[in-house]
């Protein structure tokens, strides 16, 4: 906090900060899964960085982009690991709908979209995303 | 503990990062992640030539561009608190590196889709 700018007068002692274990998201259920949903970013993140490699790649010319799909292709736990980065980042958009359905809850006129039909909805957007992606990725 | 007052930019980044890449990533993991790598896709469609052409187009730049970058925003501003609920001290050192890393990734993805 900064006491400049929220004018606080020092009051003498320092707070009490409870000390909490770092597992303590291994002790309930509910716990874990916002600690899975949480570390969905490693993949988004780990994703994002391999489509900026291609894109280097792409800007530096063909030896470097064949360098790119080779590299990623060359790996034997490519299947695995693709497979793996797809669960958490459809995880991620699952989890991250039900965060919407809760933050902006959708009605149209008197009807009320349930979560699981906002989710629903919103996951058919996804596939028709994947579907343009795909469409564009083998050239239309 | 209180948040600092840049907390609702990153917040804001961190949210339109979640947006995009709950939308437009499993695609993008289908296709670039799996089915190119793994030589699903004829190499006239996932060659060179054809995936420069593809990328030179303006909107596809600027898609790129923010795709990566919101992504990286948001994995930057998750992972920080990941880390303090872990236990890391949150502190300025936290939010420099994991910021700092999207913002160069951001700087560096710029200049390599203008340089297509």
């Amino acid at each position: 906090m900064s006491a400049g700018h929220h004018r606080v007068p020092d009051p003498g002692y320092k707070d009490y900060v409870p000390s909490i274990p770092s597992t303590w998201w291994l002790q309930s259920r509910p716990y874990f899964l916002f600690m899975v949903r949480e570390l969905t970013a490693v993949f988004v993140m780990i994703f994002a960085l391999h489509l900026l490699l291609g894109v280097i790649a792409l800007s530096q010319g063909e030896a470097f982009w064949n360098a790119w799909v080779a590299r990623a292709g060359a790996s034997r736990t490519l299947m695995f690991g693709g497979l793996v980065t797809l669960f958490f980042v459809l995880y991620h958009s699952v989890t991250w709908f039900i965060a919407g359905a809760a933050v902006t809850p959708l009605q149209i006129g008197d009807f009320k979209v349930s979560v699981p039909m906002f989710v629903l909805g919103n996951m058919g957007l996804v596939v028709v995303v994947a579907a343009i992606i795909g469409y564009f990725t083998l050239g239309g | 503990m209180t948040a600092p007052r840049s907390e609702p930019f990153w917040w804001l980044l961190f949210s339109a990062g979640g947006m995009m890449s709950a939308i437009f990533l499993p695609g993008h993991v289908i296709f670039q992640g799996i089915a190119m790598p793994l030589g699903w896709i004829p190499a006239d469609q996932s060659g060179y030539a054809r995936m420069h052409a593809l990328v030179s187009h303006p909107i596809a730049k600027l898609y790129l561009l923010v795709l990566i970058s919101l992504s990286l925003f948001h994995a930057a501003h998750r992972l920080k608190h990941a880390a303090a609920d872990l236990g890391l001290h949150a502190s300025g050192f936290l939010a420099f590196v994991f910021y700092g890393f999207a913002i160069l990734c951001t700087a560096v993805a710029g200049y390599a889709l203008v340089s297509i």
